[in-house]
């Protein structure tokens, strides 16, 4: 007995050269497209500003859509990135005078002593030598501390904020390089900070 | 006497041409008109009359109103393929396959590779403009695209329209994904800002879809120059790089401070109200949304209307000689 199968008709005719070349050229166009969109976003994030202060004999690139500070006696600048929701992450540069028996341990227990007066929960992770994209010996100390909103009407709830600090003594004085961020992006931050340190001439 | 005969007197009536297709326009506009439609009420209730409900509630009427375009393109668009001699096969294949799509490859590529959150904000309107066309705009068209290419190109394409019906299902497969997303991202939105929500995510991804559209039904019935298919790709791109920057500068609120005239008395006292602010407008890009779907889609209803009268005329001319 014969089967007769009933389907619906389709076209099931070969493509012409300009049908396959009209789809090759999209993705074409879109492979392009996606190149200079990751260009782009390259292109802005990792876009920078220069910052030179010859008195203190500082040349750094910070990002360009971060917020600067040098009123303040207590750093050289700071850099923040004010999109970041929550904890802004800071880049922060300083300078201190040093005796030549000052040491880098000396500098960094005066740093400790102060932050834990001052810092909520402040606790130092670790201290170890780290050396600096010019071949400059230093030391980084690697700390945390929980930051809260001073204003209260915003109740926020408390970050707990990781910091690195690279601390190097050349000619007299100490430059405390410092790096906080929220503890939960600090990895994903911190390719900024290791830019930073690559182009920072002191 | 002569007897009246109708036969003899008038003409053999022409019969009625059946279109053995379910006709795609009507459903296109009968669904989106319904879609305002509950829009707008979700907005008169819980944005202009503030109406309040539980947090159970909340999120019900969240997931209805993010279950409505699917619900409406199922009840007139892939129901009413039942009652046509041939109806169009596949439509619910592409609209999960784009699901899928958007789901696995294109919001985890935007979300989590071009991260346009952190760096397109920052920029001017002009850089927002081409960076969401070559980020968001490149992907989610392109998957949504390479989708139909590969589910039903060229096989069940038997008419221009066809392209409409099958972008439209993908476009609602990816929107349905961009609305899921949102709903995880703010379980406690209120109805009317989740309705807005779903509909600009609607009606922007129905709106580049309809370009691409064009491209795919010309590509498979015409001998259209090859790049055709790529500008409709590229524009579609582009129509999302200019409409979510201006999405969101139409809906979000504004903080302004108008310098005064401080040289006089009243300057003076105008000044303590130069600082203005405004409050959020989603209505704004609601309104937006639906003018740039409608125009899109007259646009492009004309241009395949007139892509068909050319082949039909084409087809004539052949005939006579």
């Amino acid at each position: 007995m014969a089967v007769i199968e009933i389907t619906q008709e389709r076209r099931v005719e070969e493509l012409t050269q300009r049908q396959r070349w009209s789809h090759y050229f999209v993705f074409i166009y879109a492979l392009l497209a996606l190149f200079i969109g990751f260009n782009l976003r390259s292109a802005t994030l990792d876009a920078t500003t220069p910052y030179v202060n010859n008195e203190v004999g500082i040349r750094a690139f910070y990002p360009s859509h971060w917020l600067i500070d040098t009123t303040s006696s207590a750093y050289v600048f700071r850099v923040q990135d004010i999109a970041q929701p929550g904890f802004k992450t800071t880049i922060q540069v300083g300078v201190q005078p040093v005796t030549a028996n000052t040491s880098a341990r000396n500098l960094l227990d005066t740093l400790t002593l102060n932050r834990a007066n001052s810092l909520s929960g402040y606790n130092v992770i670790q201290r170890v030598p780290y050396t600096l994209p010019n071949s400059q010996e230093a030391t980084e100390m690697d700390y945390v501390y929980v930051s809260a909103d001073s204003n209260p009407f915003l109740k926020s709830i408390p970050t707990v904020v990781r910091g690195e600090d690279i601390l190097a003594i050349r000619r007299g004085q100490a430059i405390i390089i410092t790096f906080l961020s929220d503890a939960e992006t600090f990895d994903d931050n911190q390719p900024v900070f290791q830019r930073f340190l690559n182009d920072l001439q002191f | 006497m002569s007897v009246y005969n109708q036969r003899l007197l008038t003409p053999p009536g022409e019969e009625e041409e059946i279109n053995p297709y379910r006709p795609v326009w009507r459903s296109f506009v009968i669904e989106n008109l319904a879609l305002v439609g509950v829009t707008l009420v979700a907005f008169v209730v819980f944005g202009f009359l503030r109406v309040h409900v539980s947090d159970r509630v909340n999120l019900i009427l969240n997931i209805l109103l993010i279950a409505l375009p699917v619900a409406l393109w199922l009840i007139f668009s892939v129901w009413r393929e039942r009652f046509v001699p041939q109806p169009r096969p596949r439509l619910i294949t592409v609209f999960v396959i784009s699901a899928l799509a958007a789901n696995a490859v294109a919001l985890p590529l935007i979300n989590n590779v071009f991260q346009p959150e952190q760096w397109l904000p920052l920029g001017g309107a002009i850089n927002r403009i081409i960076g969401y066309a070559f980020t968001v705009g490149i992907v989610q068209e392109v998957i949504k695209y390479a989708v139909v290419r590969f589910t039903v190109w060229p096989t069940y394409f038997r008419t221009r329209i066809d392209s409409v019906a099958y972008c439209a299902a993908s476009a609602l497969g990816y929107a349905l994904v961009l609305n899921v997303s949102y709903l995880i991202s703010t379980p406690n939105a209120t109805p009317d800002v989740m309705a807005v929500q779903v509909f600009n995510n609607v009606a922007l991804n129905l709106a580049a879809s309809l370009l691409v559209s064009f491209g795919l039904a010309e590509v498979s019935f015409d001998q259209p120059t090859p790049f055709l298919l790529t500008i409709t790709v590229a524009f579609a791109a582009f129509l999302n790089g200019v409409v979510i920057p201006l999405r969101s500068g139409l809906t979000n609120a504004t903080f302004s401070l108008t310098p005064p005239d401080t040289s006089t008395l009243i300057g003076l006292f105008l000044a303590t109200f130069s600082l203005k602010s405004s409050t959020p407008k989603p209505i704004l890009s609601f309104v937006f949304s639906a003018a740039v779907l409608a125009g899109l889609a007259f646009v492009v209803a004309f241009l395949i209307n007139n892509a068909e009268r050319q082949a039909r005329e084409a087809a004539a001319s052949r005939e006579v000689s």
